[in-house]
């Protein structure tokens, strides 16, 4: 997993992604007034997906709490989002499911697509890894190659955290997504202790 | 002397039974030393037999040490208990010891100067008891019992922005920043109950300033 610093998010900001109803939605609206935790997932049935929604889940309500949103994307079809969300029991949770189908996103956060990180030693080694946690791979629904990422984004469009995967069972840790955006909630405090 | 093969092959069977980890490691260890004594009782005793049951004895017995320690009943005391109470009930009281065991219970007098604004900070405090102001000029947020003080800068790592004075003689836990940074990254399941306090703290304190 690499971490990148980049300056803007400019790129991603434009890119409109679907909705479960299959309505267009600008990623950049997401972190217009508040801090955004994008987090890009390969196709739906992934299963280390299934892993790094498993660690964030629990956490989502504390990133709610600091002010900032969650937005996860996957690259499966938009009609596939509300069986994602059930599987995962993310109903009740604060946090926006959107589907990119055509990789735009995934290519303006500059993120990994490769066969070798899909089937490769490694990618094999998560895989085992991730059956013997009890998680299940499913019917692949999206795009097979495409790899995840995760960034913070700042109102304003900064990002302060950028992680691109390199593997399919790479996913960023729920707590570094915490603490970046606890870090920005302190920063807006005026009385900083 | 053939029942004690015996013996220690149905312990050896018990503990591929057992599901939990201490007591297949017991089992084990009863079952190694029959097999010892087993072993040293034949007309030639079989010592590479006796050599490595020994050495597994040594390991098994050294594992269940480890895992009895973590099992024994956590007592804490009134202090520690109160301020487990206020603060770090997402803690077990386990992990509430680990962390208490990396800080130090400190005293202040009344306007001592907890934070000094623009200074780094190198520690993080809980008011276990007492009452303490966070300053900027006219503005002044109180803190009570159970209030983090220099979270913010622990967590962005920048100086404060505001003094921090005791109203009142309060009685704290502060930990260096460096170690307990460090103590997290080891333990993640700890860093994520960690920051689930801190962060709480965090933002009741944004809303307190908000308004």
């Amino acid at each position: 997993m690499r971490t990148v610093q980049d300056p803007t998010s400019s790129a991603l900001a434009g890119i409109e992604a679907l909705d479960r109803t299959g309505a267009r939605r600008a990623l950049g609206s997401f972190w217009a007034d508040r801090p955004c935790v994008l987090v890009l997932l390969r196709h739906y049935g992934c299963i280390g997906c299934a892993v790094a929604i498993a660690d964030l889940a629990p956490r989502l309500a504390e990133i709610d709490a600091a002010g900032a949103r969650t937005v996860l994307v996957g690259s499966g079809a938009a009609a596939s989002i509300d069986a994602f969300v059930e599987r995962h029991a993310l109903g009740d949770k604060p946090v926006t499911l959107l589907s990119d189908p055509s990789l735009a996103a995934y290519r303006a956060a500059g993120l990994v697509r490769s066969a070798w990180a899909t089937f490769g030693a490694r990618a094999a080694v998560d895989y085992v890894r991730a059956l013997g946690s009890g998680f299940t791979s499913r019917a692949t629904d999206g795009d097979l190659l495409q790899q995840g990422g995760a960034l913070v984004v700042v109102a304003g469009g900064a990002v302060v955290l950028r992680r691109v995967y390199e593997s399919l069972g790479e996913h960023v840790d729920a707590s570094d997504l915490v603490e970046a955006v606890l870090g920005l909630a302190a920063r807006r405090s005026a009385l900083r202790v | 002397m053939a029942y004690l093969l015996h013996v220690a092959n149905v312990l050896y069977l018990l503990s591929y039974l057992v599901k939990d980890i201490l007591w297949l490691r017991l089992l084990t260890v009863v079952a190694g030393l029959l097999l010892m004594v087993w072993a040293y009782l034949q007309p030639e005793p079989l010592w590479a037999s006796i050599a490595w049951n020994a050495l597994f004895l040594v390991i098994n017995v050294y594992q269940s040490w480890l895992l009895i320690l973590e099992r024994r009943p956590v007592r804490l005391s009134e202090r520690d208990m109160k301020l487990y109470q206020l603060v770090f009930r997402a803690l077990t009281p386990r992990e509430y010891l680990k962390l208490l065991a990396l800080g130090r219970w400190q005293d202040a007098t009344a306007e001592a100067r907890l934070v000094e604004r623009g200074q780094a900070l190198d520690r993080l405090m809980v008011l276990a008891s007492g009452r303490a102001a966070v300053r900027v000029g006219e503005r002044s947020i109180e803190l009570h019992e159970g209030r983090f003080i220099g979270e913010m800068s622990f967590i962005t790592g920048e100086a404060p922005s505001a003094d921090v004075f005791a109203l009142e003689g309060v009685r704290y836990v502060s930990w260096a920043k460096a170690d307990l940074t460090k103590f997290l990254a080891q333990h993640p399941a700890l860093r994520a109950a960690w920051q689930a306090v801190l962060g709480a703290d965090l933002v009741s304190k944004l809303r307190a300033t908000a308004t």
